[in-house]
């Protein structure tokens, strides 16, 4: 008797849960978002991404209506998160943040299972700005001096960098110029400034936000802005365009999502982002981080991306061959 | 700079939120430390989006109590368990264990937080006094100066070895390999990751602690219990003397604890070098100039004493580049640099100028972290050494558990999990055979160090090694290890033991 009642309650609930699960998927399909969103962050917690990515998070939840849960995804130069978001279901549930080196530029170095064409792309909303810098004390005023003394050096003039896409620029000079530029990779921006201010090397090219304070405090001299437009903290310094090499690196940080999430799914998600960009609060986080907001609609950062990840193959290849 | 130091401790000493968030801060520092597998930086990296709301000198000051209370944490689980709750506390295991088994947990626990709290406020004492000039002076650490300090670490292997120097080489050149897996960082291409990108930011210190000291270590006390080798219970006390710590003992050790301090401040002061290192460089000076050096390694309370002020050297120390230069000296410094651009305030020469009172305000917190520390702990350490008295198949098992979880939250990678199991499994085969897992935690510490400087320097130089010895701090470093090479050979010969 007692089993029976059992096996009937049991049944009971499992009918239930049945119509439970049923009637959700229909809701599922009837408005989207309907359940909380997971967003991958690409690096580990504390940092300027993550910090940056956090507040957009939050700014996006207002306008998707459902909360937006962070989980970080550190590791593998930036490319574990990236990884893990191309193996979610498309489903518009996952989302991620996607930066361009470890999109770009990282997978022609190491073999990682993506590129640019896996995903699909939210927007972009920060911008990374570079500069050449030299300590205060330095004789060289223009890349002209610093150029000109790498070419009385037939060993090549060592210069710091930490990461990618930055050594491109010496790179690109030394094509254009015939000069030798030795490149000494650091492992941060701080340890780049450190090699400058104490130095060991002349030169440098850095994220602007690192190379600020010492700037301020006038013990390191901005040569040129080498992103295509001058810099809103430095806005004297002349470009390298400007003072007659025609190149400039970028460098972007955005949000993606696995290639095929339906389309007025990702319509849903670009508007919300869009909207979340222009949030007050969002501005301020980015401000006080020393990040440039910039928003880029996501079909054209993954323009971006596709031909950065053509152009890096090629400068790569090119500076193996030195 | 005292007036304002004075206004600091006035701010938080009168304002009730900031002495509690200093006061969660070092407690969360402490526990988190003390468990196995849970570590200070992921308790901060918890607690970061809680900062967003704080003022800076309230979050600073969690975030510095925290980094405190957890370099010290880890050693209460070193000594009760003889497994190090954080990597700061791997060179105090090799004591302060043995002083547990001998009954002497408490006293070594007490040791190791007078030791503590001295290292921090003496490298506090240096960071008020005069943090830019060695901000400055460090500069000059280029990547020759640091190649050559690197090669005299590698000397510490020697005393970390035990029996046999050569079983220490072997385990210190394993190290160096584990060291290396990863993404070459001057070439830019991944090596040792079999193409997995699980693999290409290389082993996490912390993982590979966990596995190879750890968990290895609950796998041979589990092994030792079950053959009925060892109680399952920690001894109680044989006297009342061996659960006290007298001011006697503290003074006979003030040497031993102003060299210590002495290293963790020049450790800290130089970026990326960090607490483990300074612990094992304090272990291993204190070794050599002790008159019973055959005492280190079988309960001597000046190792304790040794590793343990030199790592918390290294927490106010750090904060010398971070605040001069804006340069973290390690993962926890680099978190605290986004706590402080969260708050608009950019660390680095301009700091002093543009924020004054929150500097102040994070001195004061980090001398009272060490006020609060002692009373937290002089309070609750019978607690803690309750711990050792419970059943072993209690605790181990809880501590096996642990290590799992403290490993996944750590990345929220099940990669990681099978690392540390893969370094369990080394750490048991190298214990079994009398090889010291420490030689080859050293090894993979200094291995990123060495290479990096090593090819940084020939690259500026054009791979012409007469840089490693044009400047001063070359020569100083190339003698000091030639010195050191010298003292192992002769102890070895006066032991008569075998090389």
């Amino acid at each position: 008797m007692k089993k029976t009642r059992l096996t009937i309650i049991a049944t009971v609930l499992v009918c239930l849960a049945l119509v439970f699960t049923a009637g959700c998927s229909d809701k599922k399909a009837a408005k989207f978002p309907s359940e909380p969103i997971t967003m991958i962050v690409n690096y580990g917690g504390g940092g300027g991404t993550d910090i940056s990515a956090r507040a957009l998070a939050q700014a996006a939840e207002k306008h998707l209506g459902v909360p937006v849960t962070v989980i970080n995804k550190a590791g593998g130069v930036g490319t574990t998160g990236i990884i893990e978001l191309k193996n979610k279901k498309p489903d518009g549930y996952t989302i991620g943040v996607v930066t361009y080196a470890p999109l770009a530029i990282v997978p022609h170095q190491m073999k990682v299972p993506y590129t640019p064409e896996d995903f699909n792309y939210i927007c972009a909303y920060g911008i990374y700005r570079y500069g050449l810098a030299v300590k205060a004390d330095s004789p060289y005023k223009t890349v002209d001096d610093l150029v000109a003394a790498a070419a009385k050096k037939p060993d090549g003039m060592p210069y710091v960098a930490s990461g990618y896409p930055q050594p491109f620029v010496y790179q690109k000079i030394s094509e254009l110029k015939k000069v030798k530029f030795v490149h000494v990779p650091t492992k941060s921006g701080s340890e780049t400034n450190t090699a400058v201010l104490g130095g060991h090397v002349e030169s440098a090219v850095a994220v602007m936000s690192d190379l600020m304070p010492f700037v301020k405090s006038k013990e390191m001299r901005i040569l040129a802005s080498v992103s295509s437009a001058r810099l809103e903290i430095a806005p004297d310094v002349p470009t390298l365009k400007e003072q007659g090499y025609d190149i400039a690196i970028n460098s972007y940080m955005g949000v993606g999502v696995p290639k095929g999430v339906p389309a007025d799914r990702l319509k849903v998600l670009r508007e919300a982002f869009a909207k979340a960009f222009k949030d007050p609060e969002f501005q301020a986080v980015m401000k006080k981080m020393n990040v440039p907001a910039n928003y880029i609609p996501g079909d054209e950062f993954g323009k971006i991306c596709a031909e950065g990840y053509k152009e890096s193959a090629e400068n790569l290849k090119a500076m193996k061959k030195k | 700079m005292f007036e304002l130091l004075l206004g600091g401790f006035a701010t938080v000493l009168s304002t009730p939120s900031i002495l509690i968030s200093l006061i969660i801060g070092v407690v969360l520092g402490t526990v988190l430390g003390a468990i196995p597998g849970l570590t200070a930086t992921m308790a901060i990296a918890l607690v970061i989006p809680l900062t967003f709301y704080m003022d800076p000198v309230q979050s600073l000051s969690m975030l510095i109590g925290a980094y405190n209370g957890g370099t010290f944490g880890g050693s209460i689980s070193a000594i009760l368990l003889g497994a190090p709750g954080t990597p700061a506390a791997a060179a105090t295991v090799a004591d302060g264990f043995k002083m547990a088994l001998q009954g002497k947990g408490a006293k070594a626990i007490k040791m190791a937080l007078f030791a503590s709290v001295s290292g921090c406020l003496f490298s506090c004492i240096v960071l008020v006094l005069i943090a830019e000039p060695i901000a400055r002076y460090a500069l000059k650490f280029g990547p020759a100066e640091y190649t050559v300090l690197m090669v005299f670490s590698l000397t510490i292997i020697g005393s970390a070895a035990g029996k046999s120097v050569i079983k220490g080489f072997i385990g210190g050149l394993l190290g160096l390999l584990f060291g290396m897996v990863g993404l070459d960082s001057i070439a830019s291409v991944t090596r040792f990751t079999f193409d997995s990108p699980n693999l290409a930011s290389g082993i996490d210190l912390i993982v590979m602690l966990i596995g190879s000291l750890a968990l290895s270590e609950v796998l041979v006390q589990v092994e030792s219990v079950a053959r009925g080798k060892v109680d399952a219970h920690l001894p109680p006390p044989r006297q009342p003397d061996d659960a006290r710590l007298s001011w006697r003992e503290y003074i006979a050790n003030i040497k031993t604890i102003a060299r210590s301090a002495a290293i963790g401040c020049g450790i800290g002061a130089l970026p990326g070098l960090g607490t483990t290192l300074a612990a094992y460089i304090g272990y291993d000076m204190a070794k050599r100039n002790s008159k019973h050096p055959e005492e280190f390694g079988q309960g001597a309370i000046e190792g304790v004493a040794a590793a343990e002020t030199a790592n918390n050297a290294v927490c106010g120390a750090n904060l010398i580049p971070l605040l001069a230069l804006g340069v973290p000296g390690d993962a926890m410094a680099a978190i605290m640099i986004g706590a402080f651009m969260v708050q608009g305030l950019t660390p680095g020469p301009l700091v002093f100028r543009e924020a004054p009172q929150v500097i102040a305000g994070l001195y004061a917190g980090l001398i009272l972290s060490n006020l609060l520390l002692a009373l937290f702990v002089m309070t609750c350490y019978k607690g803690f050494t309750k711990v050792s008295q419970l059943e072993t198949t209690v605790i181990f098992p809880v501590v096996f558990v642990f290590c799992f979880i403290g490993v996944y939250a750590l990345n929220q990678s099940v990669t990681d999990v099978w690392i540390m199991l893969f370094f369990a499994v080394i750490g048991y085969i190298m214990v079994k055979f009398d090889y010291s897992p420490a030689t080859m935690m050293i090894g993979f510490i200094l291995s990123p160090l060495l290479e990096v400087n090593l090819r940084q320097a020939l690259l500026i130089s054009g791979n012409n090694p007469a840089i490693f010895f044009s400047t001063p701090i070359t020569w100083f470093f190339w003698l000091v290890t030639v010195y050191s090479v010298f003292t192992i050979i002769r102890s070895r010969r006066r032991s008569s033991k075998p090389i």
